[in-house]
């Protein structure tokens, strides 16, 4: 069976991922469907446990257990990552998706120089005789910015700041041009002015490369820097996907417009920020009908018993929500 | 939404102080310097070490050299002559080498076994884990020594190297559990995910990545292990489960008891000498824990 591409790098369909622990099954991806164009930078965003981790882990099919992917496509050119076998999954690891993770000083193994890290990542995939190594990873490490990389390159990572470590996380996520890039969280723990930095160097890098890129994250700040669409998640669900301009500027679902609300602006004055009431729902045990319903403001009776479908309401623009039923 | 700047503020801390990498093994050193007792431990062990190795040329006699039998210790025998009137310091110096030498390769075995099995246990977990430490327990809660006579006592041969597989054989539970621990917490740091998603090989995380974080850990339990495997050698032969054919000290101390009340030094010095390199060994040791900086027992 082939997938219609039509300009995807990524495609997903109906995926879920579900954790088997005691206390039940956690639907902690449920029937999520989304796509990645060619060169696109796609954004998905949503509050902690919403499932946007485990949804960049199932792409690479690193859910441990009590994890596991229960059902749904994963299209990847042009074939379903799903169904490959473990040591297929491996060759496409590092090589044509890659990773970074949003603790860049942890990403890094201690005992080892930031070169020979870079350079393990390179032999995985690639043919490099030994003398060649060191000039590639001195041209990678330079290309993601970290001054002086000959020298560098001996550092180990505590020698190494966050910024820095992330450079060289990229460094080696980059260092086998994949078509997709996953950064999940990738500044998170970064100061302000680094968090800036690692963004324009995405940036750079992306145009460079020419590839992919899912990045995921709970700061519409940072989703605004690079991102061409966002996807919002709410507990395991998409609940709207639109190009950047349309979420900022004409998002329907009430989540959505939560959540912008919730974000300081230097424009409009206010007294308190806007606050979503109550809590993420637990995934075992998530509320019927909208699983947003019981925060939701516009809630009406139905939105208890329904569960929205998500549907296209102009082209690009998809929301689930009743009140666009 | 915000401007932000574009200056490169970490990249300006390109020259950094950078002092003169010492290599870890030095590092180590420094450390170890630090405390008496393991200079100490150090000292004592590669002393004993040269001893062992330069035997041949270092001992005052041949050891097949026989004079006046059971000379009491004088300025020619500095540790007296044994019951067939051979040279008792000479018998020390080549002790030496098959006691270390036991110590050493049994302990090699056991750390290769408890490594191996350490290592697939605490990185695979579930049944592969359950079963390799279920094994391990069983030979754990067992008298060690009672499992050493019943296995040795199953060959008809007690060559040295019968007795090296035994103690090896025997020893790695310990190990295996602390190598299973630590790769349970190893396993679940960001680095070996970040491996994992570059698609290295669950081999390559498990001997590249982890081993390397661990292997302060596998030298320190090794090197306290050596006068384990000394003190059983001793033990198995002093009880008559060991290769009479070799000199070990072992077999010094099994030939001087008969000899005990009239010629105490035949069996005093073998026994000093095992006491002094057991007591080496475990101060290194110890010292090498606290310079590596690893908690352990108590």
């Amino acid at each position: 069976m082939k997938p219609p591409t039509n300009g995807a790098v990524l495609r997903i369909n109906d995926l879920k991922t579900y954790y088997y622990i005691a206390e039940g099954v956690v639907k902690a991806i449920d029937r999520v469907s989304m796509k990645i164009n060619e060169e696109e930078a796609l954004g998905i965003v949503g509050e902690s446990g919403c499932g946007k981790s485990t949804l960049a882990h199932s792409i690479l099919r690193l859910i441990r257990k009590p994890g596991k992917i229960v059902g749904g496509e994963i299209w990847f050119e042009g074939e379903n990552l799903l169904r490959k076998s473990e040591g297929e999954m491996r060759k496409i690891r590092g090589s044509k998706i890659a990773m970074v993770f949003q603790n860049p000083t942890s990403s890094l193994n201690p005992v080892f120089t930031i070169g020979s890290q870079i350079a393990e990542a390179i032999k995985l995939h690639q043919n490099v005789q030994k003398h060649e190594m060191k000039e590639k990873v001195i041209d990678i490490l330079g290309k993601v910015g970290i001054a002086s990389p000959s020298q560098r390159m001996k550092d180990y990572p505590h020698e190494y700041s966050g910024g820095m470590c992330q450079r060289a996380m990229m460094a080696m996520a980059l260092s086998c041009n994949p078509k997709l890039l996953i950064a999940d969280e990738p500044t998170t723990n970064l100061d302000v002015t680094i968090q800036a930095q690692i963004l324009d160097l995405v940036r750079i890098l992306r145009k460079e490369f020419n590839a992919s890129i899912l990045l995921i994250g709970h700061d519409f700040g940072v989703m605004s820097e690079l991102c061409d669409r966002i996807v919002v998640m709410y507990s395991g669900k998409v609940v709207e996907s639109a190009d950047l301009k349309t979420i900022f500027e004409g998002a329907k679902h009430p989540y959505t417009n939560a959540l912008l609300e919730s974000i300081p602006r230097i424009n409009v004055e206010k007294d308190r920020l806007h606050v979503i009431p109550g809590d993420v729902p637990e995934l075992i045990k998530p509320p019927p009908g909208c699983r947003f319903h019981p925060r939701c403001e516009q809630a009406t009776e139905a939105c208890g018993k329904e569960e929205p479908a998500i549907i296209e309401i102009e082209k690009g623009h998809e929301v689930a929500c009743l009140l666009y039923n | 939404m915000f401007r932000r700047s574009r200056r490169n503020a970490e990249d300006k801390k390109e020259k950094v102080h950078r002092p003169s990498r010492a290599t870890r093994l030095f590092v180590v050193l420094r450390k170890l310097k630090k405390s008496e007792m393991a200079i100490a431990g150090l000292g004592i062990v590669s002393f004993m070490s040269m001893v062992a190795l330069l035997a041949p040329i270092i001992a005052p006699y041949a050891p097949e050299w026989k004079g006046i039998a059971r000379q009491a210790p004088s300025m020619e025998h500095f540790f007296g002559t044994d019951n067939l009137g051979r040279d008792m310091l000479t018998l020390i110096m080549h002790g030496a080498r098959i006691s270390i030498y036991v110590g050493v390769a049994s302990v090699l075995i056991e750390v290769v076994i408890g490594l191996s099995v350490g290592m697939a246990a605490g990185y695979f977990g579930g049944i592969i884990d359950e079963i390799l430490m279920r094994i391990a327990d069983v030979i754990f809660t067992l008298p060690t020594l009672m499992m050493l006579l019943l296995a040795v006592s199953m060959f008809q041969v007690r060559g040295i190297h019968i007795i090296i597989l035994v103690i090896g054989g025997l020893g790695w539970p310990f190990l295996a559990r602390v190598v299973r621990s630590e790769y349970l917490s190893f396993r679940e740091e960001t680095y070996v995910e970040a491996a994992k998603s570059m698609g290295a090989t669950s081999w390559r995380i498990m001997v590249r990545h982890i081993l390397p974080n661990i292997l302060s850990v596998v030298i320190v339990i090794a090197t306290m292990d050596i006068p384990w495997a000394i003190l059983y050698e001793a033990t198995l032969t002093f009880l008559g489960f060991g290769d009479p054919a070799s000199s070990s000290w072992g077999v010094l101390l099994q030939r001087g008891e008969e000899h005990l009340r009239t010629s105490w030094w035949i069996m005093t010095f073998p026994g000093v000498a095992l006491l002094i390199t057991s007591l080496g060994f475990n101060l290194l040791g110890d010292g090498l824990r606290d310079a590596l900086d690893i908690k352990l027992r108590e």
